[in-house]
């Protein structure tokens, strides 16, 4: 069950959309997914659909809104912004994420000497 | 919070509120997979490498979107939606069948619902007093006169008040009825002499005011009394500071200290003044009260009773020489409700039999048509196993569609009780009930149970496919298309059963229903004794305050009698202590009596009869049949020789030789009710039999035989009573003399109110309101049933000729004309419906027999009443046959055959 390596870690995404939402203003999905790809240098591999299923759950938990506009080259698209409630949990999931980060690096060191 | 969001945002969605549809999804989806093939072009791919590259990177694209709708909403709550939505579309497919289906469920739980809740209110009249269930009267019976003695006397009260053990409260009432002078014309109300306690213990507090004091009481306590709401309202508008105001009851001043809740209606009063017994009164014979009494909670009737009837053998043994009536009496509780509905007990319990069958052959005619229905859908469900669903989601779909019509048809159902409860208790006059309209409410537990049951049936039967398929290779039914020759064996055994006992409840039914008919003929033509049309009837009751000496009463009687009698039209008029066929009991006024010379070894082997006091006219206005002697006439004075008349019943039970003419009878202790003999010390006085009358009917219960019966003079009583009723006889209709009588009796008294005016037609008329109210209901819920049954058994038919459309193409094919088919699906009907009837018969000699109590003149096992309810169902039945073995015929052999 180990994730091959480059996989999205299960609830990391959450925290990978609402940083890229909070970089970039408001974006559509494709964009989205564009930039996490450039950003990551294409060393996380994302499946670009399991996007969707993760800004539905952001938006029922209110932490984007998305609303319909027209995209860069006049298409129709949905675009998804972060909420004042987003920008709260954003902060609170990047402390954690940097404690556990820096807990597992930890670990690994001890481990590994 | 986040949950709640969560949740709400997800519980909106399911039920698309949030209507972000399913092509929003798709355009956004198809939006980035184009963006991404685009992109792709760029770094140089061509349109179709880039496409697919782009759906390469998006990865499943049906897979996201279904994450994306699981997750959207809730799944159960989706797919239950998505099931109800699909439910509905099959039952609108189907709409005749569906409508059917829901309104005979509908049908059955409303008017089931409807009619039990009327026997409930009825019967179970707690909603009025909450202590009915231990309320109690105590009555005495006497073995030898075979009578109860309702009226008890002062000692005797108060030695069943000793029995603390059992009773946890006992007073004392009478009914009494009062000149109530309260603006223009004095109206006589009806009211209740109460032991102070007597209110208290049903529990039941006053709106205003407060109950009576011990002290008010006590004889020559102060003069109060209480109101009844409808009294309160009616007479003083409800005024609200009416406590402390006076009120005028026959001439006396009554202090108002309080008012009681709508609807109690204790002793059918609408006044309660205090009893004030004294409680130093050791008079034994003089038996004017009734005791009522709360049994302690935990204390079985059997209980009571046997301390009673130790407290009776005690009495026989201390005082059994000088009250020989103490001899072999025995005390004993009656509840309440008893006593104010026993006798339409057994009509009532009838009718609930006869709701339970409604509801239950309802349940069965849908049970039949939802099998039907969904055995022709075997194979759509075998399609959709066969396409990958799975059984857990089959069983869903099914148990949905049948929720959704038990749903329908439930609230279908509130709305048929709704609307036929205060249709039925309209239709029923106030009188016959024993209960207020307005407490007739639709009974939730009858309405739950009724539901419960038809929910039940419903996903049983809806559910039956499924199970069926699971026992069964689902192959075999794609294959077989469900059903063909000899195919759904099972389902068609279990259609034909519920046919059978859809019938035979039917039949039980309208056996019931037939045998009430017929008794209910048989009464109607029953001798009353009398004959009732052109009569006019009224009540007058005598103030004491104005009225105290033997000639002022008999003097104000004898003089209405002449003077009715001299108005124009008026052929004859006359007076009695009793009217008949107004009352319920027949221990009205009952007395002992010895017969001169004839051997009496024990001295307590008395005989007693029920008796009347008349004026001379009574007999012949009444049109009773003299068949011996002489009626009384005026010759039978206070001076002349003391005369009896007596009845048939009387002759017959002492003097069966016919030789009761001249004989004379002793007169002994009285019994009842107080107002009809007015004296409880008679001296004992001897009588001669100068006349034999026919037997009257007298009481209410038209059924019950005459009991033995003396006519005494009213001119001869020494203390005649102050309550008499009057019947007038004349040539025109009577209504139309009641302003001329009204004023020939003002002037006699312009302060006597006259009561109770009534036509004898209508006396009788009421008299027949229970057995009529009976008849009605009984006959509403056999049409019913009639109809539903019916229905059953063609539904049942039809479907089976649609079922073996094949079959019967090949017999038709193989040479078989219309008559065989139709003989063929007729027999097997008539097969259905004959073992259906049989059973029904069966089962109709013994539930039947439960209503015997009901039944007059005819026997419960009546042969030719069941023969007809079985010949009425089975043609009912054979007609219901009939199309489905018509459409049999029509069936064209090689579109049946292509069918497949």
């Amino acid at each position: 069950m180990t994730p091959p390596s480059g996989e999205v870690l299960q609830g990391t995404l959450d925290l990978i959309v609402l940083k890229t939402l909070d970089a970039m203003g408001p974006q559509h999905g494709y964009g989205i997914a564009v930039r996490i790809q450039q950003v990551s240098e294409d060393l996380l591999k994302l499946n670009q659909g399991t996007l969707y299923p993760a800004l539905l759950r952001l938006e029922q938990r209110g932490w984007i809104s998305s609303k319909w506009g027209v995209s860069e080259n006049n298409r129709k698209a949905k675009f998804y912004t972060l909420t004042r409630l987003g920008r709260r949990q954003l902060a609170t999931e990047t402390e954690s994420w940097e404690r556990m980060a820096a807990v597992i690096q930890r670990l690994i060191r001890t481990q590994g000497a | 919070m986040q949950r709640l969001r969560v949740f709400v945002s997800r519980t909106l969605e399911s039920f698309g509120f949030v209507r972000a549809s399913r092509r929003e999804l798709d355009t956004e989806l198809s939006e980035h997979l184009q963006l991404l093939a685009e992109e792709n072009i760029r770094r140089g791919m061509n349109a179709d490498e880039a496409r697919a590259a782009a759906h390469r990177e998006f990865g499943g694209l049906e897979q996201t979107k279904e994450k994306y709708r699981d997750q959207r909403g809730w799944p159960g709550i989706s797919a239950l939606w998505r099931d109800v939505r699909y439910g509905s579309r099959l039952l609108t497919k189907t709409p005749a069948l569906s409508i059917v289906i829901i309104l005979i469920l509908a049908v059955g739980i409303g008017s089931g619902t409807a009619i039990y809740s009327l026997i409930d209110a009825c019967l179970l009249r707690s909603n009025t007093y909450p202590v009915v269930d231990r309320w109690d009267v105590v009555r005495a019976y006497l073995p030898t006169q075979k009578i109860y003695a309702n009226y008890l006397s002062t000692p005797e009260i108060l030695e069943v008040k000793q029995l603390t053990d059992i009773f946890e409260d006992v007073g004392a009432v009478h009914g009494d009825g009062f000149a109530l002078s309260a603006g223009e014309f004095p109206e006589r109300v009806g009211g209740t002499h109460v032991s102070a306690n007597a209110i208290t213990m049903t529990q039941v507090a006053p709106i205003l005011g407060r109950t009576f004091l011990p002290e008010e009481d006590r004889p020559g306590g102060p003069l109060v009394a209480m109101l009844s709401y409808e009294l309160w309202h009616r007479k003083f508008s409800g005024d609200p500071n009416i406590l402390g105001k006076p009120i005028r009851l026959n001439d006396v001043t009554y202090t108002i200290v309080g008012v009681m809740p709508p609807h109690f209606d204790f002793w059918g009063g609408q006044v309660w003044i205090p009893l004030q017994l004294n409680l130093a009164d050791q008079n034994r014979s003089d038996r004017r009260n009734w005791i009522v009494a709360v049994v302690r909670k935990g204390v079985t009737e059997k209980q009571a009773n046997a301390r009673l009837q130790a407290l009776s053998m005690q009495l026989a043994e201390r005082y059994g020489t000088s009250m020989p009536e103490y001899r072999d009496w025995t005390l004993a509780v009656w509840n309440i409700n008893e006593a104010v509905i026993g006798g339409i007990r057994p009509a009532l319990l009838t009718l609930a039999a006869a709701v339970a069958f409604l509801v239950l052959i309802s349940s069965a005619n849908v049970a039949i048509l939802l099998m039907a229905r969904s055995t022709a859908r075997m194979r759509e469900i075998a399609v959709r196993m066969a396409l990958g669903a799975g059984p857990r989601q089959i069983i869903r779909q099914l148990l949905t569609e049948s929720l959704l019509i038990a749903l329908i048809a439930a609230i279908a159902g509130v709305c048929v009780a709704m609307a036929t409860l205060p249709l039925l208790v309209h239709m029923i006059p106030s009188e016959w009930l024993t209960t207020f309209p307005e407490l007739v409410r639709v009974n939730i537990r009858a309405l739950a149970v009724a539901c419960g049951i038809a929910g039940t049936v419903g996903v049983l039967f809806g559910l039956a496919p499924a199970l069926q398929l699971a026992r069964q290779d689902f192959v075999e039914s794609l294959k077989e298309g469900g059903s063909k020759i000899g195919g759904d064996r099972r389902g068609r055994s279990a259609r034909s059963g519920l046919v059978v006992a859809e019938i035979a409840m039917s039949l039980i039914v309208l056996a019931a229903c037939a045998l009430m008919l017929q008794s209910y003929r048989r009464l109607q033509g029953i001798d009353l004794g009398f004959r009732p049309d052109h009569m006019l009837s009224f009540e007058i009751s005598l103030p004491e305050a104005r009225y105290a000496r033997r000639e002022q009463i008999a003097g104000y009687f004898e003089r209405a009698v002449a003077s009715i009698q001299a108005l124009p039209n008026v052929d004859a008029s006359g007076v009695v202590s009793g009217q008949p066929m107004v009352d319920r009991t027949v221990d009205l006024a009952s007395r002992d009596f010895s017969i001169e010379g004839r051997p009496t070894e024990d001295a307590h082997a008395n005989e007693n009869a029920n008796f009347r006091i008349v004026s001379p006219g009574y007999f012949r206005t009444m049109g009773m049949r003299l068949l011996q002697g002489r009626e009384l006439s005026v010759q039978d004075g206070p001076k002349a020789p003391l005369t009896v008349v007596i009845n048939e019943s009387m002759v017959r039970a002492y003097w069966p030789d016919g030789d009761a003419l001249g004989k004379r009878v002793r007169l002994g202790r009285v019994y009842g009710r107080r107002e009809m003999y007015a004296s409880a010390d008679a001296p004992e006085v001897v009588l001669t039999i100068v006349g034999i009358v026919a037997d009257v009917k007298q009481t209410r219960v038209i059924e019950q035989p005459a009991r033995p019966e003396m006519y005494l003079a009213l001119a001869q009583q020494t203390d005649p009573p102050r309550d008499m009723a009057f019947v007038v006889r004349s040539s025109i209709d009577p209504t139309q003399l009641l302003t001329s009588i009204r004023g020939a009796l003002a002037i006699i008294d312009p302060q006597q109110p006259v009561d109770d005016v009534n036509t004898m037609d209508q006396i009788v008329v009421d008299a027949f309101g229970p057995k009529r109210l009976t008849l009605f209901l009984l006959s509403f819920l056999a049409g019913i049933v009639l109809v539903l049954s019916s229905v059953g058994l063609y539904a049942a038919l039809a479907y089976s000729v649609g079922q073996r459309r094949h079959e019967i193409g090949i017999r038709v094919a193989l040479g078989a004309d219309g008559r065989d088919i139709s003989r063929m699906v007729m027999s097997h009907g008539a097969r259905l419906a004959l073992f259906g009837v049989a059973i029904g018969i069966a089962a109709s000699l013994v539930l039947t027999r439960l209503m015997q109590d009901l039944l007059y003149g005819v026997s419960a096992g009546d042969p030719l009443t069941l023969a007809g309810a079985a010949l009425l169902l089975t043609t009912v039945a054979l007609a219901a046959c009939f199309i489905p073995a018509r459409r049999a015929t029509q069936i064209d052999p090689l579109a049946a055959l292509r069918h497949e």
